[in-house]
């Protein structure tokens, strides 16, 4: 369990360092490609194609098993506040049950797709062609990897609201942005 | 079952799941796959879910949400809000309930780097809340006037809420944001002028201080802050001159905060990890939830509940400003238990074919749609932001002193609402003044 764990956080980690590098690389490439169209009438071939289909999905995808480790998904509290911990962590952990198992068909149909633009080669046609097809990938990454912590959380909360003691995890915690 | 009826249904089953706990991006989606299961079976709610997650996030315009959220966090993280509240009060201190005031401005302030009504209310309360406090301030004026004030940041620019709304609804991004500007700045003020009327009138509301501050102080002071309300400001002329995209904007102005912090020695490595995970987690919490909320926008269309709602609205032939009074209520009822973005995406879908129906502008109802939204922020038994201002005091002010003390700012909050309705040209006046 704990070497499991461990790989699950180190691969959350990278995951999250290739989101950084994407928001990033969002940030330069855009202003480089104003600065360039303003001052010298020239551009980067392919900036919203790439901007839009790469660093989008990373921002967007691969940060999820990292907000999911901090149970940082927002809920409504509001009606189960009355609850005692351990009924709470009960309906938390069915509750994420099922929203892994909706979170297992939308990470099939991300690898389905994934295969399909694989084979295809998909491209983006812009100035130049720009390869999409690896950032097919990024979806069912991140996906994939928020749907194991869903699974850890969701025994470790089972097995707390059973058995009582030490939490393993802390509750989920409602937070809006 | 017709699909109105399974239209009707999906939505009540969404409120028993948000309030069984589960995940609102999950409860949107999960909704919205299963109704789209019903009416047209498994390869179309398959279809859907291989293919509008993602055409929905690999988006160019969208692109201003990350930058605008690393643009806040960055500002934050390095501390150049830090001094805001400190240059507000040497410049308003000596109004009836000056220091309320001046943390009115200095949310505002805050907010529009932010462009996060939670955030702003958590930095501000640390700071200013403590300080009205030692003044022998009123407790519940003390923190309501920053929980109020904190949800100035969905409406001034840049606001992610307002960026969301107007891919949602279809129209311009900048001239949704340049909307926010006017009644932004009439939020602001009518919360100063209720602080400084109700002080004025009885002043152990918010006694007076005793300082004298010097010109010379308070242009010093200027020296320091002035680096975030020119970063605001540039980013907002950027878009409203029509020189750059809201997404360039964003963009610059992300990469500008980086170089503010840096040139005023506040960046350091910790500093830039904690703002780039505080923006990603930020950017990932909000997408997911509008992935939640495209596919239930889906699932809608394919229902027929919101096009029959339009013909409903259209045959009784309700008036427009009728219209907007029932969705007022509605908002401000369900605002109190929902989150506001999860708000926005459950309602915008059934409501766009019935606002179309009375000839409604859509950047104003998105403006009206975000004050909703902020009065929500506020009000019992959900209000986010006066739970932050909980967590922020501690023991020193009760819940129900915090409450009390945001009435007053709810009631004001209403007026402004009943004056943006009546004076639709508040919200209109900059963005059709704009460049095409």
């Amino acid at each position: 369990m704990v070497s499991f764990r461990t790989i699950l956080d180190g691969l959350t980690n990278v995951l999250m360092a290739l989101g950084a590098l994407s928001i990033l690389l969002m940030m330069f490439q855009i202003t480089l490609e104003v600065t360039l169209r303003t001052l010298f009438k020239d551009t980067i071939p392919g900036t919203e194609e790439i901007v839009s289909t790469y660093y989008m999905i990373g921002c967007a995808f691969l940060p999820l098993a990292w907000v999911q480790r901090q149970r940082g998904h927002v809920i409504v509290e509001l009606f189960t506040v009355w609850m005692r911990p351990r009924a709470a962590a009960a309906l938390d952990g069915v509750v994420t049950l099922v929203c892994a198992a909706g979170i297992a068909i939308f990470f099939y149909a991300g690898i389905e797709k994934a295969v399909a633009m694989t084979a295809q080669g998909e491209i983006l046609i812009a100035m130049i062609d720009v390869v999409v097809w690896p950032s097919r990938w990024i979806l069912p990454a991140g996906l994939g990897t928020m749907l194991l912590y869903m699974l850890l959380h969701a025994f470790a909360d089972l097995v707390w609201a059973a058995k009582g003691g030490e939490r393993p995890f802390p509750s989920a915690v409602g937070t809006v942005h | 079952m017709s699909g109105i009826a399974i239209g009707g249904i999906a939505i009540a089953v969404l409120l028993l799941l948000l309030a069984l706990r589960f995940p609102v991006a999950l409860a949107l989606g999960g909704v919205a796959v299963g109704g789209i299961f019903l009416l047209r079976g498994a390869e179309a709610a398959m279809g859907v879910l291989t293919t509008q997650p993602y055409d929905f996030v690999a988006h160019w315009t969208l692109s201003a949400v990350p930058m605008f959220l690393l643009m806040g966090s960055v500002a934050y993280h390095s501390g150049l809000t830090q001094s805001l509240f400190g240059a507000a009060r040497l410049w308003l201190s000596w109004l009836p309930g000056g220091l309320a005031v001046a943390s009115t401005a200095a949310c505002a302030g805050f907010a529009a780097a932010s462009g996060s009504s939670v955030a702003t209310a958590s930095a501000m309360g640390r700071i200013a809340i403590p300080e009205m406090m030692r003044y022998r301030y009123d407790p519940g004026l003390a923190a309501g006037s920053v929980a109020a004030a904190g949800t100035l940041g969905s409406l001034i620019p840049p606001s992610i809420l307002l960026v969301l709304y107007a891919i949602f609804a279809e129209v311009s991004v900048s001239k949704a944001l340049v909307a926010g500007i006017l009644p932004g700045i009439l939020s602001a003020a009518m919360f100063s002028l209720m602080i400084i009327v109700r002080c004025k009138l009885n002043p152990a509301l918010g006694p007076a201080v005793e300082e004298r501050v010097s010109w010379g102080q308070r242009l010093m002071v200027l020296r320091q802050v002035w680096p975030l309300p020119a970063l605001v400001l540039a980013v907002i002329g950027g878009m409203y001159s029509g020189v750059f995209t809201t997404t360039e904007a964003a963009a610059g102005g992300a990469l500008m905060a980086f170089v503010i912090a840096a040139v005023q020695r506040r960046l350091s490595f910790a500093v830039a990890k904690a703002a780039i995970i505080e923006a990603l987690t930020g950017t990932a919490v909000v997408f997911f939830i509008a992935i939640g909320g495209v596919l239930l926008s889906r699932f809608m269309a394919f229902s027929g509940l919101p096009a029959f709602m339009g013909e409903v609205i259209d045959a009784l032939a309700v008036n427009r400003i009728l219209l907007i009074v029932i969705i007022s209520v509605i908002f401000i009822f369900l605002g109190c238990f929902l989150d506001s973005i999860g708000l926005m995406l459950l309602t915008i879908p059934i409501l766009l074919p019935m606002l179309e129906a009375v000839d409604a502008d859509m950047i104003w109802f998105g403006v009206l749609v975000i004050k909703y939204l902020e009065i929500g922020l506020v009000t019992p038994p959900l209000g986010m932001n006066v739970y932050v201002i909980k967590s922020v005091v501690g023991n020193a002010i009760s819940l129900e002193t915090i409450f009390k003390g945001i009435g007053w700012f709810v009631v004001t909050d209403i007026v402004t609402l009943a004056l943006l309705i009546a004076f639709p040209a508040i919200s209109l006046l900059l963005p059709n003044l704009m460049a095409n």
